[in-house]
């Protein structure tokens, strides 16, 4: 032990900060997890507080919106992951196959923008474009039509949402991929190249398995979030319309709503912990599946 | 070697979670002297001026001190400057403290708010309400109870002062966990301000009942594509019309903070319990959505304001709503608007047959942390700053000659430097009875005033309070689902739907256990009721 210490000395240290920053912001805060099952009060400290056992999870559960909730989380986050992994590896094969490099560069410059945009004024661009005095109806007033709003159309929000994320975070992802495509050995193509394969059969049989190692990570990294929405996307695009929520209020946002109102830490610290608990089974299982099949590409 | 890899990792997490517990455990005492005495240990005034009002009463000075207030509110641009004066001439001397205040903005106090008191930043007073998480905190432990005792002993002045209703407004179950502030104003009592000059262009109704308020809406719709201004230009963040409803219906809240509701019919009677209902599950509140509903189809507002988030102020002020309805804070907005050269306004009582109450003493209040250090030392600087005029006055409104000066009525003018240091710009919560009105007003706001006063009315429950916490689960439900559909009903997107979207909200809130709340409720206020002979 003593000498593959000394022996590994540098990356030993080299590893020593990240070990603390998961020490300091992971571990440590995961005490605070007993403030779940603790009516806690300031003057008594975490520890004094009084246990109350499971009563700050029952308000999760009088009102019968937890499962619609978690529904609602898990079913957009499935989506956001699937058409997201789809048009993110999609996007980075075709920019590696194009040849001209300034529209290449130029179109993954204009892909990566919607990306720093943040949500509050993505908010305010749907509501100028989509709003009652927005481009559209604008339009459809100015050629006599009758206006339309999608802000009362609920049916549509859940492909507003796919789609304004789509629109926001594919640049991110194409560029992961896209140093995945570029860490592909060029003698592979060069090879088929000369057995006379076609682009799409390079596509076929050599970018597409050689992605397969980053897909799996990727998306069990996805995974294991899955339980958790973007708050800030729904928070700011749903805002307070209830014909919007009852399909697109999601755990967090509701977490946020209840809590603004009664602010109540157990309360939180127990919401938290459910969204958690339900994380960490879903990589659990989704990690064991992965052994199962494809033991290379498992996380851990 | 993987195993003891394990084992390694196991002890550390294992240590690390008990540290971090008993980092968390050990600011329990309540030892206060950081390095001397505290102020309630003994006498010693050898610090402080002779002439000071807190010399010889028995307090210990001998420790420099600074003691942060939290305010809410945007930073006033000379508020160095101020309490730079206010230190150097008032506390530093007299009792040997520094002060410093700190702001919550407007747009995230919400959010900071628990957490600073639950975090380690020094807090030692901060804003509080009832609308602004005073029950929730106490009842987290997070505010310093108040007994009589220590109030006439570290707030000899302001105990004096302050009216006994005041005192009583505030408690919770006859407890005292903030000192309310001095003067009770009619900030819960709504009116409209609109568009005088719309009126007479376009001879419109004009507002003074509800009906015809709402006709003058209606007829300044249909003349939208014309004059450019949406009748009620509203947001998603400010529920306009309900107070002004309730008015109309002489409806009245039981107490500050909760949505409980009696047809008071002008009278003072404390209502019978019978007579209470929840807001939301009574028929005033259905009749208050359909009624919403129809404004909403006839375009009074924009269809989308629900995902709106500018504030409905700014649109009157710069002339894309034809009305505003609030507390008096509507005549700024009409000022404003006339500075700005886009119209002429006009208030209205919309309903001037309606009795109104002052805005309890409670609605604005501070408290001492229960995490203060010295909170002694607080108590007697929240004392002074309320009990010295010429302090709370520097507080207030600034510094005298720079800011605002006094004419020989006694009446305040404002001077240039005033956008710098506005009057009343975060110190409302430590306010006095004789704070100096301002010279010049606008007739129609001397008239707003004078009618508000005509109509006072002080209903004989005023100093019941509730606490929630036998029914906390019910309770956070409730107000979950109350946040989630409000302002919806509010902006009546329903539509056509509105009355089966009413029975859905019912079926919610009983879900939640509006009916268990709504007891507990009932219950509290009947022993309330015959505890005080009512």
């Amino acid at each position: 032990m003593g000498k593959r210490i000394a022996k590994n000395k540098v990356l030993l240290i080299m590893l020593i900060p990240a070990v603390v920053y998961v020490i300091v912001f992971s571990y440590i805060p995961m005490a605070g997890i007993v403030l779940a099952f603790k009516n806690y009060r300031y003057a008594d400290g975490i520890l004094g507080s009084p246990w109350v056992g499971l009563d700050n999870f029952r308000f999760l559960f009088v009102s019968n919106k937890i499962w619609d909730l978690t529904k609602n989380t898990l079913l957009y986050n499935i989506a956001f992951i699937i058409f997201g992994m789809i048009c993110e590896v999609g996007f980075a094969i075709i920019l590696s196959e194009l040849n001209n490099k300034i529209f290449k560069k130029v179109a993954q410059g204009f892909m990566f923008l919607p990306y720093f945009i943040s949500w509050v004024v993505v908010s305010t661009i749907m509501l100028n474009i989509f709003g009652d005095n927005g481009v559209i109806n604008s339009v459809l007033t100015s050629i006599g039509q009758e206006k339309y709003s999608i802000y009362s159309n609920t049916a549509l929000w859940p492909v507003v949402m796919v789609c304004v994320r789509l629109w926001k975070q594919t640049g991110y992802g194409t560029v992961i991929y896209l140093a995945a495509i570029a860490g592909i050995s060029q003698d592979l193509y060069e090879a088929a190249a000369i057995d006379g394969a076609n682009v799409w059969q390079k596509i076929r049989y050599i970018t597409l398995p050689s992605l397969k190692p980053t897909v799996m990570i990727m998306t069990l990294l996805a995974l294991g979030n899955i339980f958790r929405g973007d708050f800030g996307m729904f928070y700011q695009l749903i805002g307070a319309n209830q014909l919007l929520m009852k399909s697109s209020d999601i755990l967090d946002t509701y977490i946020y709503r209840l809590l603004l109102t009664t602010p109540d830490v157990g309360m939180t610290a127990a919401a938290g912990l459910y969204q958690s608990l339900l994380c960490f089974i879903t990589i659990i299982t989704a990690n064991w599946i992965v052994k199962k099949i494809a033991p290379d590409y498992t996380l851990f | 070697m993987r195993k003891t890899g394990k084992k390694i990792l196991g002890a550390l997490l294992a240590t690390s979670m008990v540290m971090s517990m008993a980092g968390c455990g050990s600011n329990a005492s309540t030892a206060n002297a950081i390095n001397g005495k505290a102020t309630a240990d003994g006498s010693d005034d050898s610090a402080i001026a002779a002439d000071s009002p807190y010399a010889g009463k028995g307090f210990n000075f001998s420790t420099k001190e600074t003691i942060v207030m939290y305010a809410l509110g945007d930073r006033p641009a000379d508020m160095d400057a101020v309490l730079e004066k206010a230190n150097s001439e008032y506390f530093e001397p007299n009792l040997n403290t520094t002060l410093d205040v700190q702001f919550l903005n407007w747009s995230d106090y919400q959010t900071k708010y628990s957490l600073l008191l639950s975090g380690g930043e020094q807090v030692d007073l901060i804003y509080t309400a009832s609308w602004c998480y005073y029950n929730d905190e106490v009842a987290a432990g997070a505010f310093k109870k108040l007994d009589e005792d220590y109030l006439k002993t570290y707030m000899p002045y302001t105990y004096e002062e302050l009216p006994e209703e005041a005192w009583k407004e505030i408690a919770i179950n006859g407890d005292i966990y903030a000192v309310p502030k001095g003067k009770a104003t009619f900030t819960s009592y709504n009116g409209a301000v609109v568009r005088q000059d719309l009126i007479d262009k376009y001879s419109l109704t004009t507002p003074d009942s509800w009906d015809n308020f709402k006709k003058y809406l209606e007829e300044l719709a249909e003349l939208q594509s014309e004059t450019g201004v949406t009748a009620l230009n509203t947001d998603a963040n400010r529920e306009q019309l309900f107070t002004l409803f309730c008015q109309e219906n002489t409806l009245q809240g039981v107490t500050e903070g909760y949505d409980f509701l009696y047809q008071a019919n002008n009278s003072e009677k404390a209502p019978n319990p019978e007579d209470i209902q929840y807001s939301y599950m009574s028929d005033f509140y259905t009749d208050y959505a359909l009624q919403m509903a129809d404004l909403a189809s006839k375009g009074v507002w924009s269809s989308n304001a629900i995902n709106d988030t500018t504030d409905a102020q700014t649109y009157f002020e710069n002339g894309t709503s034809g009305a505003l309805v609030w507390n008096s804070s509507i005549l700024t907005a009409g000022d404003n608007l006339e500075k700005a050269g886009l119209g002429e306004y006009k208030v209205y009582d919309v309903t001037p047959n309606t009795k109104r109450s002052r805005g309890a003493y409670s609605v604005d209040a501070t408290a001492i942390a229960s995490k203060a250090a010295d909170p002694e030392r607080a108590a007697l600087v929240l004392d002074y700053m309320k009990s010295d005029v010429d302090l709370n006055r520097l507080l207030l409104g600034g510094i005298e000659g720079t800011h605002y000066e006094l004419d020989e009525d006694g009446n305040r003018i404002t001077l240039d430097k005033a956008s710098d240091y506005p009057w009343n710009g975060w110190a409302w919560n430590i306010n006095r009875q004789d704070e100096p009105d301002e010279a010049g007003m606008d007739e129609r706001a001397i008239e707003y005033g004078n009618k508000c006063e005509e109509m006072e009315f002080v209903p004989e429950q005023t100093g019941f309070t509730f606490d929630p916490s036998p029914v906390q689960n019910q309770y956070a439900a409730v107000q979950s689902v109350v946040s989630e559909y409000q302002q919806s009903f509010a902006l009546g997107i329903y539509g056509k739907d509105t009355e089966s979207a009413i029975d859905e909200f019912h079926e919610a809130l009983k879900a939640a256990g509006v009916e268990e709340f709504t007891a507990e409720f009932i219950k509290q206020y009947t022993e309330y009721k015959e505890a005080n002979n009512l």
